[in-house]
């Protein structure tokens, strides 16, 4: 895996966020951004397949030039067994270069499938069966899209709400076998695995046990809610006492962490307010800096 | 794989499906393989898959919510309820992008209303015009001048939409507008 530079604490764009960016310089080390929302992809029939939001993009030229951007994409499907969508990866790529980020991410999940003779796009991480198949499926893919990256490329560790039937792995094992085969990196997002916990009875401890921590270069933080009797990743707040407390034993572990992300979903940030947002990175600034004292630059 | 996973994706747009294979697993296609089979028919039965299908609905019913916002407003609860999921059960979702969904939502919804909903057609052809010149002008594509037709005075039934009034006693006013995109914004005006 190629290393990546520790940068600290990093807030993921949303627009609803972007003067609180603009004026939390001492809080932030770097911004996420998910491409995706900044561009739009018409789909590979168009051409260009890809065009740009000219407001949002002059946004992030100004912030770049502050500090760095971190892409998590959302698009990829990486998981899906639809044919793999190169011109996807091409356009990755593309924006790597082109914003200098220090690494780019997704989720080990799909979001297209064939339905009635077409692609359909559920809108959500669907879960890939934990099978020696997929690992083969993703690990190759994954490859190829780590050949051609100068800087570590990760996946996301997925959130679900069923359980898979005989399932031939475990997440973290298929996880530590599609790293081996592709050279990837993991970013392991721990509201997930607590959401995971809640609904579907994953142990953390025997999860975080089995999972290589010196793989994980970010590790993305959020808060949920209740819906129908489950909890939902739905980014909608600050980070639960259970999501803290794992932060707290699981950072002095990754050996090579590059950053730890707040997700917040837009919608919810004036009911949480700035304030509240900024203690929670001031928060995980004190994590950060406690596994960081005294180490190695 | 592939037959799970169009399978899996069949369970969570299709609430219909995913109850005829929780019942039966026979619902599920003959030439799917063993495992498969019983890993669907199980998620089927999960309350896990509902509550996707809840978080799906919702991704999709929010973009058109925040899309169309003026057409949502006017339109009534049970008739746009009622639309979207006829509209939903014709088309599966395409992209992660909506604004092409919200357009054939509007020409799906223009083509259920009757005479008496003319009013409420009139707010979403407008809308339909303003949202693709939008799009233009947001990522610098391309367009020419968008004529939409109304059958009523646009300043007067805006203005109504605005304000949160009836559209009821709108003045009939048979009506063209002509949307552009100029210095990267939407511009309007009547040939008239």
């Amino acid at each position: 895996m190629r290393t990546a530079p520790a940068l600290g604490i990093g807030l993921l764009y949303q627009p609803a966020l972007a003067q609180f960016i603009a004026d939390a310089t001492d809080l932030l080390d770097y911004v996420e951004v998910i491409p995706d929302t900044v561009w739009c992809d018409r789909g590979p029939a168009a051409s260009p397949r890809f065009v740009e939001d000219a407001e949002v993009t002059t946004y992030l030229e100004q912030v770049a030039k502050r500090m760095p951007l971190v892409l998590h994409a959302i698009g990829l499907s990486i998981g899906s067994t639809r044919d793999f969508d190169t011109a996807y990866a091409d356009q990755l790529v593309r924006w790597q270069a082109r914003w200098g980020s220090p690494w780019t991410s997704e989720h080990l999940a799909f979001s297209t499938a064939e339905v009635d003779g077409a692609a359909a796009n559920v809108g959500l991480t669907m879960p890939v069966t934990l099978d020696l198949a997929t690992v083969d499926l993703v690990a190759q893919r994954a490859g190829q899209i780590v050949k051609r990256l100068p800087v570590p490329f990760l996946l996301e560790n997925n959130v679900y709400y069923f359980d898979v039937a005989d399932e031939e792995l475990s997440e973290p094992r298929a996880l530590s076998m599609v790293c081996e085969r592709s050279g990837c990196g993991l970013l392991l997002d721990l509201h997930n695995l607590y959401v995971n916990c809640r609904n579907n009875g994953v142990d953390a401890a025997a999860y975080l046990a089995e999972l290589e921590l010196d793989l994980v270069v970010e590790i993305h933080v959020a808060g949920g809610m209740e819906v129908d009797g489950f909890y939902v990743d739905a980014h909608s707040g600050s980070p639960p006492a259970e999501v803290w407390s794992l932060l707290e034993e699981v950072v002095p572990q990754c050996g090579n962490l590059g950053g730890i992300t707040m997700e917040l979903l837009g919608s919810w940030f004036e009911p949480l307010g700035a304030g509240a947002l900024s203690a929670d990175l001031r928060r995980l600034r004190s994590v950060w800096d406690a596994a960081h004292v005294g180490a190695p630059a | 794989m592939s037959d799970y996973q169009q399978e899996l994706a069949r369970l969570v747009l299709d609430e219909g499906y995913a109850l005829r294979v929780a019942r039966d697993v026979a619902a599920l296609p003959a030439e799917l393989d063993e495992r498969d089979a019983r890993r669907l028919a199980a998620i089927a039965a999960d309350p896990g898959l509902r509550l996707t299908r809840t978080l799906h609905r919702g991704w999709r019913l929010s973009k058109l919510l925040t899309l169309l916002p003026l057409t949502c407003a006017v339109a009534d609860r049970t008739l746009l309820e009622t639309q979207v999921l006829s509209f939903w059960r014709l088309q599966p979702p395409r992209s992660l992008y909506f604004v092409d969904e919200a357009v054939r939502f509007v020409d799906h919804l223009i083509a259920a209303l009757g005479e008496t909903e003319m009013a409420l057609a009139d707010v979403a052809r407008f809308e339909q015009a303003n949202l693709r010149l939008g799009d233009a002008a947001r990522y610098r594509l391309p367009i020419g001048p968008v004529h939409v037709r109304l059958q009523h005075d646009p300043a007067q039934l805006l203005g109504r939409v605005v304000a949160g009034e009836p559209l009821d006693r709108v003045r009939r006013r048979p009506t063209e507008l002509v949307g552009s995109v100029v210095d990267g914004a939407t511009a309007w005006s009547s040939p008239g």
